[in-house]
């Protein structure tokens, strides 16, 4: 793959992720992240 | 069925491993108190397979994470999960596999226990490796859409959730232990045959199931960390293709999606052929040791 696509595509990925990240955080998705993250999840260890 | 060779230095990787589950799960009294994190660190994604249920995390698993924005009643696009999936990938790429990733250590670590014969790969093995892009497609997302909130992959397949945060956390806690019933039972399972196999095979997990390996290997090709092989000074001898832990040629195959970026290869290679990239130069040979 030539070098200038390598360039161009990485840098609209991180371009396309910063932007996401930022709109998950004025959503609210973010805070939905962490609200699940910090109770003990029961599907994750075969209870719930 | 072609053997794996043993390759000098690979303390180094492990100890970078080692120390990265420690920046990940920094939190090791909790593994007696019986409890998780619940600090606001948790609203960060970890890059790796790290259940946000296991005591020590401080960080949201992200395949969890992006399995609990999905099955919710009215599923939004989930974009900020998506978004460190994104950065992850664009900047690593499957570097994370080899060098982050806390269930990617304990593979590691459960193929170093000596056994009759190591198997790099096997007949029919490759078709087995499409089987993580169905895991992506069906448990993770399309199932838990369909059947809104399961998060079908957690809660039936994810080997790091139960060794990780089922089994510390049923040790310590009796009102979780008296609840157990027949999905513990499966998850063990689960865990126990993936062990179990990774005792011949290094990283079964990686290589057929594991929906964030099968998502952070479609960015290896274009990742700011990569590896290079210089096609001139290759002498063919394929000293590289014994010691690959993923059963892949790099000379041919060096931004495969298999690749784990570990390093085994350039190490083994006589010729210094192979090398890491970092950024986009084309072709930057220098012999790395790790
Ligand atoms: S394939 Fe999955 S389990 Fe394996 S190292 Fe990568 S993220 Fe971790
Ligand atoms: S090709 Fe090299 S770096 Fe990639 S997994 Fe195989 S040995 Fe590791």
């Amino acid at each position: 793959m030539n070098r200038a696509l390598r360039i161009g595509l990485f840098c609209a990925f991180v371009l396309t992720g910063a932007a996401f990240v930022l709109l998950g955080i004025f959503s609210g998705q973010a805070q939905a992240v962490l609200s699940k993250a910090i109770r003990v999840c029961l599907e994750c260890i075969g209870i719930g | 069925m072609a053997e794996v060779k043993k390759v000098k230095g690979e303390w180094k990787r492990l100890t970078v491993q080692a120390a990265m589950f420690l920046l990940q799960n920094p939190k090791l009294h909790n593994f007696f108190l019986g409890t998780i994190d619940t600090g606001k660190t948790k609203i960060v994604c970890a890059p790796g397979l790290n259940c946000y249920s296991c005591p020590a995390a401080i960080g949201a698993c992200p395949i969890g994470s992006l399995q609990n924005a999905l099955s919710k009643q009215k599923p939004s696009f989930p974009f900020y999960v998506l978004g460190f999936l994104l950065l992850f990938g664009a900047l690593f790429g499957r570097w994370i596999c080899g060098f982050v990733c806390p269930f990617g250590l304990v593979q590691d670590l459960v193929h170093k226990i000596p056994f009759p014969k190591k198997l790099r790969t096997f007949k029919g093995e490759r078709v087995l490796r499409w089987t993580k892009y169905a895991v992506l497609l069906v448990l993770v997302i399309g199932l838990t859409l369909f059947d809104t909130l399961v998060p079908y992959f957690c809660k039936y397949l994810c080997p790091s959730g139960t060794l990780f945060g089922a089994i510390p956390l049923s040790v310590t806690v009796p009102q979780l232990r008296s609840q157990i019933g027949f999905l513990f039972w499966w998850k063990i399972g689960v865990l126990v045959l993936l062990l179990l196999i990774s005792l011949p095979i290094s990283r079964p997990f990686c290589r057929w199931l594991c929906p964030l390996g099968a998502i952070y290997g479609l960015f290896n090709r274009f990742a700011l960390l990569g590896m290079t092989c210089d096609a001139q000074s290759c002498v063919g001898c394929g000293a590289c293709e014994t010691v690959c832990p993923m059963g892949i040629d790099p000379r041919t195959q060096v931004d495969s999606t298999e690749c784990i970026r570990c390093g085994r290869c350039i190490r083994a290679c006589p010729t210094g052929s192979l090398a890491r990239r970092f950024g986009f130069a084309p072709q930057a040979h220098k012999k790395s040791t790790m």
